[in-house]
């Protein structure tokens, strides 16, 4: 009987190329001829002939299969793929072009290298099925902080014969922009387990944190932990914990809010807000340069020299240290205001396509681990054009993902960027499993004087 | 009664949306809705139904999620969007014209009085 239904389904998906749809259109199917089944079994039909006529009744399997496989083929977002390969050149173009100013020389070989290595890495997660982010959320959140702490501990060399943790210069900042999208699959296991997975999913963010902040505060970390936050309140305002949202928003942020406080009272980090925020004599150099290029920028083509405070007058790329941070801010100086609005609004066309593919997403998985990529790229953009803009503090400038910036990290973001197709590839054929529907005992409860905290317990429905 | 065939298959995703307009539904639930409110005349075979209500759920005129059934069994249900109301009150019209324009022409043509 069973053999029956199983060779029906197979003919079905045999026809279907696209193997990710098999589960579902099987299932639905399945479904369906056990209904169909019941009901002639209903009307006095033995089992065996009630199946035969259930199947009967679904119609020709190499029909079924053959109309499937036209609604279900792989979505590859060319398009986006077009954006990113769009934004490297010009990267490149204009690696090229500011260091024949400043070294007389073309960019590394490296750059170029790490472009085609990230596009093969962009391919190899193109084709991994994102679901494993949920399906195995522990195991890779474990192997994502082991690499971190390894990372962390082969970077300390001794000073005086006391280790000194210089972990985030050379690798670690580059590890923390992959947290949003393992913290996605930390955040979907952990849903429906009430107010304890709401403090376990808070728990995971301190190792990654810990190994990422060095002088006392680190941009990049602050900024992937504020898309994490960020996740994590559209995964309560969602009920995936299945507990009341005001005292879970509560329980998020006040001590967001407090660690916050507390960093910002480092020695160092008050330094340097000081002198960021009240900037006294225009003490900070790189924020003087960057406003003044800002207000000596043409139309069109090269801007005004930069007039430094001894009155004398120098080329942006004399003044400004050459790095790749900076590349929306030489832009301006040598392209001019059209070029620069041009730029950006392509930019912000590719983040927008991203967000709507995003909203699309049928299943809160998809969805959820698409924002993640997407705050990921849009928090780095954006700081990376205000800081440029000269007229807002800045600890580090980050980077504009595919754009500024070359090697690991470009590598890492087609990483992101492969996720990102993955979803949109795979993302109408996945189905959200079934969580419970009861709601999360409250936090704390007094009871005979005792104080009972409740941390996976969930309403009993049925009293 | 039969009707003609090619006149039913532009009609179902009509009547399909209708269906979810009333309420959301899984498959089975559709095909017997669908039979039973039309007395017997459109009997769905599931080969049919699911084709087409995937390539609705692609146009985005449906939606799907996954909901306990008053079976207690998990079933895939199926839900009219915003989009999808608005491509059957166009479909409505269309058939209402063209039903009334058939109308017509069976009863002799039109009539002017004057």
């Amino acid at each position: 009987m069973l053999t029956d239904i199983k060779k029906y389904l197979d003919t079905v998906c045999q026809q279907i190329r696209f193997q990710n749809a098999h589960k579902l259109v099987q299932k639905e199917l399945e479904d369906h001829i056990i209904d169909q089944t019941e009901a002639f079994a209903a009307e006095g039909i033995a089992q065996k002939e009630a199946v035969k006529k259930a199947i009967a009744q679904m119609g020709d399997p190499v029909l079924v299969g053959t109309q499937l496989d036209r609604v279900y083929r792989p979505k590859t977002q060319w398009h986006l793929i077009l954006f990113v390969l769009f934004f490297s050149i010009v990267g490149i173009v204009l690696q090229y072009f500011l260091q024949s100013i400043v070294y007389e020389q073309m960019p590394g070989v490296k750059t170029i290298l790490s472009i085609f290595i990230g596009m093969g890495v962009m391919i190899l997660f193109y084709h991994i099925d994102f679901t494993i982010l949920a399906d195995h959320a522990v195991k890779i959140y474990t192997v994502y902080v082991i690499a971190m702490g390894v990372v962390f501990f082969l970077s300390a060399f001794p000073v005086n014969g006391y280790p000194v943790y210089i972990n985030g210069v050379a690798h670690v900042p580059p590890l923390i922009y992959l947290f949003p999208v393992v913290f996605t699959g930390i955040l979907y296991h952990m849903r429906g387990k009430c107010y304890g997975g709401v403090l376990l999913c808070m728990a995971s963010m301190i190792p990654p944190i810990l190994f990422s902040s060095n002088i006392g505060i680190n941009t990049a970390c602050v900024w992937i932990i504020l898309v994490n936050i960020l996740l994590m309140t559209m995964a309560i305002f969602k009920n995936w914990f299945a507990v009341k949202k005001a005292s879970t928003l509560l329980m998020l942020y006040i001590p967001m809010l407090f660690l916050g406080g507390f960093a910002a009272m480092h020695p160092a980090v008050r330094r340097r807000l000081h002198v960021a925020i009240i900037d006294p004599n225009n003490l900070d150099y790189i924020r003087y340069i960057l406003q003044n290029n800002i207000k000596g920028a043409s139309l069109l083509g090269r801007g005004e020299a930069i007039m430094l405070p001894s009155g004398k007058k120098l080329d942006l790329l004399n003044v400004l240290p050459y790095s790749t941070e900076f590349f929306p801010a030489c832009i301006l100086h040598y392209g001019g205001w059209v070029l620069l609005i041009l730029f950006l609004a392509v930019y912000f066309l590719f983040l927008a396509r991203i967000f709507y593919l995003a909203k699309k997403q049928k299943s809160q998985l998809g969805f959820m681990t698409a924002m993640s990529v997407f705050l990921t790229f849009s928090i780095l953009s954006i700081w990376n054009i205000i800081s440029n803009s000269g007229f807002f503090f800045y600890f580090n400038f980050l980077e504009i993902p595919f754009f500024s910036h070359g090697g690991t990290l470009y590598i890492l973001f087609f990483m992101l960027f492969g996720t990102l197709l993955s979803v949109f590839r795979t993302g109408s054929c996945v189905q959200d499993n079934l969580i419970t529907q009861k709601t999360a005992l409250p936090f704390f409860q007094f009871e005979n004087g005792t104080i009972i905290i409740h941390l996976f317990s969930k309403k009993d429905n049925a009293k | 009664m039969t009707m003609d065939k090619n006149l039913l298959t532009g009609s179902t995703s009509m009547l399909l949306l209708k269906l979810l307009e009333e309420k959301d539904m899984y498959g089975y639930m559709m095909i017997e809705e669908l039979s039973k409110k039309s007395d017997n005349t459109f009997v769905l075979k599931a080969g049919t139904l699911y084709p087409l209500l995937h390539t609705l759920e692609e146009k985005e005129f449906v939606t799907s999620y996954e909901k306990n059934s008053h079976t207690g069994r998990q079933r895939k249900y199926y839900a009219i969007t915003k989009k999808g109301k608005q491509h059957l009150n166009e479909k409505r019209e269309q058939w209402q014209q063209y039903t009334s324009a058939v109308n017509n022409v069976l009863k002799g043509g039109m009539t002017f009085a004057y």
